[in-house]
C-alpha cells in the first residue's frame, strides 16, 4: 500500500496521505484515481467534517505529476476524455467539505495545484513551492494558471508561472499563498488543530460559507450578495427547525 | 533583429532572446512621440515572437516615469501604447528605478511583473492633484494587489518604497541601488530559457482565464494543455527531464 493514497479517518476528519515517498509522492494515474475515489466517498459522507491532505516521507509533499507516464495515452483526445471523466480537480473544486493542505519540502507542479484546491494551507518551514512546468515545455494543467492568480498578487503569480522559479515558505506566507509557517515537527499538530476547529464548528455553516465565497467569487457583487443571503437564510431556517 | 539600439525616446535592443525597451522621454514624462514609438516597438516585438521570448521595459534615465507630457493628457493617457504593451504575447518584466509616479507606475502595471531597486518610489498621485488616473491605474492596480491595497494607494496618493511594494506583491524582487535593470534582465533570461511556446501559452491562459468564471477558465487551461501535448518543445522538455539534461527548445 506504499504506491498511492493512504486514507485514515481520525474522529470527524479524513486524513489523505500521498504515499509514494520513494517517488517524492509524484501523482501518477493510480494515485490520482485513488484520490478521486477517496474524495468521492468523502463527498458523500455526511458525518465527515474536514479533510487533511499531506505527503509521506521527509522530502516532499509532492513533486507533481509523474512524468514517466507522459505520452502513454493512446491519443490526445483519449487523454482529454479520460481526464474529463475522472475529473479530480473538478471534484475538488465542487467539494463543500473544508480541505486543509499540510505542506512540507517539495511542493511542485500538480502538488502545488492540489494544495491550491484546498481551502487552508499550512507549510513546514522547509517548504519550496513552484510551478516548474514551462521549463519542461508545457503549462500547469491542474488549475495552476487559474487558481494561483486568483489567490496571490498577479505579478507574483506571473513570475511563478512564467519563470518556474520556487518561492520559499516565508515568501509564500507573505504573499498569502500559505496561511501559516511552522517547524516541520509541528506540521501534523497544526493541521490537526485546524481540522479540529473546522470539525467543532457547525458543519452546514462551514459548508455554506465555503460555497458563498467560492461561487460568489465568480459573480458580480450584487449577485454574490444575493447568493450569500440565500445561503444564510438556508442555514438560519435549518437552525429554527 | 539584435544588437544596435534605435535612437530616440524609445530604444529597442535585443540580446539573445531577450528584448529591452529603454524609455527616455523628455523630462521622464511620456509624451505623444514617446507613446507612439512605444506602440510601434510593441508591434515589432509581437511580430518577432519566434526570436524574442521575453521583454524588459526599463528607464534609460534615473526615473522610470514621472507622468505624462502635456500633449498626452486628456483622459486616455496611455492610449494604444500601454494596451499594446499589455497585449504582447511575450512576458514583460518592468525595471522600476527612481520614481514610478502616475504614468510611470501605470507603465509598470501594464507589464506582467515588476522588479524594483532600493530607493524606488511608487505612487499614483492623481487624486491629490484633482485628477483620475487615465493610464489604466484604476483597473490594473486592483488586479495586481487586490482592491484593499489599491484603494489605499489610489485614494491617499501615498508614495511607497520598494520594500512596501514587495510586501503587497506589487513587485516581485528588490535589487540593490542601480540594479533594477540587471535584475529584470535576469528574470527575463530565466523566462526565455523555458519552453517559449509553453511560456506564451501560459501567459495567454493567465490573461484570458482571469476574465472567465473559474469553471470555464479551468476548461480553457485544460484545452491549452492538450494543445501543447502536440508540440516538439514538450516532447523535448519531458525527455530532457527524464535524461537529467538541460532542454534544447526550438519554439515549436
Amino acid at each position: 500500500m506504499a504506491s498511492g493514497v493512504a486514507a485514515e479517518r481520525r474522529g470527524d476528519t479524513l486524513w489523505l496521505r500521498l504515499d509514494r515517498p520513494e517517488k517524492l509522492n509524484a501523482i501518477n494515474l493510480e494515485l490520482r484515481d485513488q484520490l478521486w475515489e477517496a474524495l468521492t466517498l468523502a463527498r458523500d459522507d455526511p458525518t465527515l467534517r474536514a479533510v487533511v491532505v499531506e505527503g509521506a516521507g521527509e522530502r516532499a509533499f509532492s513533486a507533481g505529476a509523474d512524468i514517466s507516464e507522459f505520452g502513454t495515452a493512446p491519443s490526445l483526445l483519449a487523454a482529454r476524455e479520460a481526464r474529463l471523466q475522472r475529473d479530480l480537480w473538478g471534484l475538488l473544486g465542487a467539494l463543500d467539505l473544508p480541505l486543509v493542505a499540510a505542506l512540507h519540502g517539495i511542493v511542485f507542479g500538480a502538488g502545488l495545484e492540489l494544495a491550491l484546491a484546498c481551502d487552508l494551507r499550512v507549510a513546514a518551514a522547509d517548504s519550496l513551492l513552484a510551478l516548474p512546468e514551462v521549463g519542461l515545455g508545457y503549462i500547469p494543467s491542474a488549475g495552476g494558471t487559474q487558481l494561483l492568480p486568483r489567490r496571490i498578487p498577479a505579478g507574483e503569480a506571473a513570475r511563478m508561472i512564467l519563470t518556474g522559479d520556487p518561492v520559499d515558505a516565508e515568501r509564500a506566507y507573505q504573499l498569502g499563498l500559505v496561511h501559516a509557517v511552522v517547524p516541520a515537527s509541528e506540521l501534523d499538530g497544526v493541521a490537526a488543530a485546524w481540522a479540529a476547529r473546522l470539525a467543532a464548528a457547525d458543519p452546514l455553516a462551514v459548508r455554506l460559507t465555503k460555497r458563498a465565497v467560492l461561487w460568489g467569487g465568480d459573480l458580480p457583487l450584487a449577485e454574490g450578495i444575493a447568493l450569500e443571503r440565500r445561503l444564510a437564510a438556508a442555514a438560519a431556517s435549518r437552525r429554527r427547525a | 533583429m539584435s544588437g544596435g539600439a534605435t535612437p530616440g525616446p524609445v530604444r529597442l535592443s535585443t540580446e539573445d532572446a531577450v528584448a529591452t525597451i529603454a524609455l527616455d522621454p523628455p523630462g521622464a514624462r511620456f509624451d505623444r512621440a514617446t507613446l507612439d514609438a512605444l506602440e510601434r516597438a510593441c508591434g515589432a516585438l509581437a511580430e518577432d515572437r519566434d526570436r524574442v521570448y521575453a521583454v524588459v521595459v526599463a528607464p534609460a534615465g534615473a526615473d522610470l516615469g514621472l507622468g505624462w507630457g502635456d500633449d498626452a493628457r486628456g483622459g486616455a493617457e496611455g492610449g494604444g501604447a500601454l494596451d499594446a504593451l499589455a497585449a504582447l504575447p511575450q512576458p514583460t518584466v518592468c525595471a522600476v528605478r527612481g520614481r514610478a509616479l502616475s504614468g510611470g507606475l501605470e507603465l509598470a502595471l501594464a507589464c506582467d511583473l515588476r522588479v524594483a531597486e532600493r530607493g524606488a518610489v511608487l505612487a499614483l498621485p492623481e487624486v491629490a492633484e484633482g485628477r483620475v488616473p487615465g493610464g489604466g491605474g484604476t483597473q490594473r492596480l486592483p488586479r495586481a494587489v487586490g482592491v484593499s491595497q489599491a484603494l489605499r494607494l489610489l485614494l491617499t496618493s501615498e508614495e511607497i518604497d520598494a520594500a512596501e511594494a514587495l510586501r503587497i506583491g506589487l513587485v516581485s524582487e528588490i535589487a540593490p541601488p542601480g540594479g533594477a535593470v540587471d535584475a529584470a534582465r535576469a528574470v527575463a533570461r530565466r523566462i526565455a530559457a523555458r519552453g517559449p511556446v509553453a511560456v506564451r501559452v501560459a501567459k495567454e491562459a493567465v490573461a484570458r482565464g482571469i476574465e472567465l468564471p473559474l469553471p470555464q477558465a479551468l476548461r480553457l487551461e485544460h484545452d491549452l494543455t492538450v494543445l501543447l501535448q502536440a508540440t516538439a518543445d514538450r516532447e523535448e522538455g519531458v525527455r530532457a527531464f527524464l535524461e537529467r539534461r538541460p532542454p534544447r527548445f526550438e519554439g515549436r
